[in-house]
Formats: structure tokens, sequence, C-alpha cells
């Protein structure tokens, strides 16, 4: 399996959890 | 681009009241996965393979499905209507299915060669990774730190200012998940690896 592929999957992981916690509202539980 | 496809997540979001931003930050980013998958599956082969021997303008990669035009505005088509059945709320799908959109026409602009729909139609992108990825990156960092201005200016006009601290912490992830690709637009790992004294 790429390495390249499954460091992009980390990459896009990391970050989505991240960006998600900082710029979430707490009233868009929808 | 890579990491900048979420900040494109902030506009709808902060237009949008009570929507999910797990689903935007998804949506911002379908070609993507959808490459991911179709490379693990082989189908849009991608080479070198290691992460130790990448390098932006080395990179060898088949997107013919996930991220050439007419496929991309498909995708968005589909995203569209899989949110709309899903949560029956026509803003969030047509928000959706733009992202979707909008996350290819931005890799017309930062990122490789993509044609219009099959490998032998017209080449319809800038492929700045292969001729100038440091100001492919450069864009891409202004690209997100513009979407998380007007994400801040509008919650500011909403009387909802996002806290200072989580504000700058925001502007420092996109920053860093961004420039921390700045070696790969001229070295690959191994050689970095190789210059400070370790052989893998």
């Amino acid at each position: 399996m790429s390495s390249l592929i499954l460091g992009l999957i980390a990459t896009y992981a990391v970050f989505f959890v991240l960006i998600n916690a900082l710029a979430k509202r707490e009233d868009d539980s929808k | 681009m890579i990491v900048g496809h979420y900040a494109a997540a902030l506009v709808p979001y902060s237009k949008l009241e009570k929507r999910p931003l797990w689903l935007l930050l998804v949506c911002a980013n379908v070609p993507e996965f959808l490459w991911l998958l179709l490379a693990l599956l082989g189908i849009e082969p991608v080479s070198p393979p290691s992460l130790l021997d990448a390098t932006f303008p080395n990179l060898q990669v088949a997107m013919i499905y996930s991220h050439n035009l007419l496929p991309g505005v498909l995708q968005g088509v589909i995203v569209f209507g899989l949110v709309q059945l899903i949560y029956r709320d026509r803003a969030l799908a047509i928000w959706c299915g733009v992202l979707t959109v909008v996350h290819v026409l931005c890799d017309l602009v930062v990122g490789f060669t993509h044609e219009l729909l099959g490998p032998d139609s017209p080449v319809v992108s800038l492929n700045t990774y292969g001729h100038a990825p440091h100001l492919a990156i450069l864009i891409e960092l202004a690209f997100a730190l513009a979407c998380i201005f007007y994400f801040q200016r509008s919650e500011q006009r909403k009387g909802r200012p996002i806290p200072r601290k989580r504000l700058l912490a925001l502007y420092a992830v996109f920053s860093i998940g961004i420039l921390m690709w700045m070696p790969a637009a001229s070295m690959s790992l191994r050689q970095m690896l190789q210059m400070m004294g370790w052989t893998i």
C-alpha cells in the first residue's frame, strides 16, 4: 500500500479534527 | 490544494445557521477523498508511491474521475442530490454541491494537470505543482487565510465573534497545514534526511 496515500489520509484526518474543533459553533448539531 | 480546501467550508458555514460543519468540511474534499479511494484501488495510481520520494514536481498522478472538470461537476450534482435526500435542506444541499465543484476549480489553479473530461480532452488546469510549486503553495495559503478572514468578519457582524485564542489557533492550523508542504516543492523527504546525515 502506498505510504504517500496513507500519509495524505492521515493528514486529512488530523486537520479535519483540528479545524472542526476550532471553527465549530455550539449550536450546529443538526 | 491539500489542507486549504477545508477553508472553503468556512464560507457557507458562516452563512448557514445550525448546519453541521463536519458535513461542509467533508463536501469541500469529496474529490480528494474519491481520489484517495481510487488511488488505493489502483484506478487513479500515483507515482512514486513512497512518501519518502515524492515531491510536487516529480509526482505522476492520474485523476481522471476525481479531478477532471466535468467529472467534478458530476460529483457536485451527486453530492447535492444526496444531501438534499438525507437532510431535506435545499440551501445546505446547494452549498455542499458548490463546495465539491469549488474543490475541482481550486485544483485547476493550485494542482496538477487536469483535463476537461477524459485523458485525451483539452487540459484546463495550470499544473502549478509541476511548474511553480512554491507559488502554488503560497496561493493556497492566501486562499485559506482569505476564507478564515471572511469567516471571522461574518461571525463578528452576526454578534458572535470567535474567541481570540481559537481564531489565532485556526489561522495557525491552516498556515502550518499548508506551509508544511513547502519543502516537498523542491526536495523529497529522503533527500532532506540524507542532507541531515540520515540514510533510509
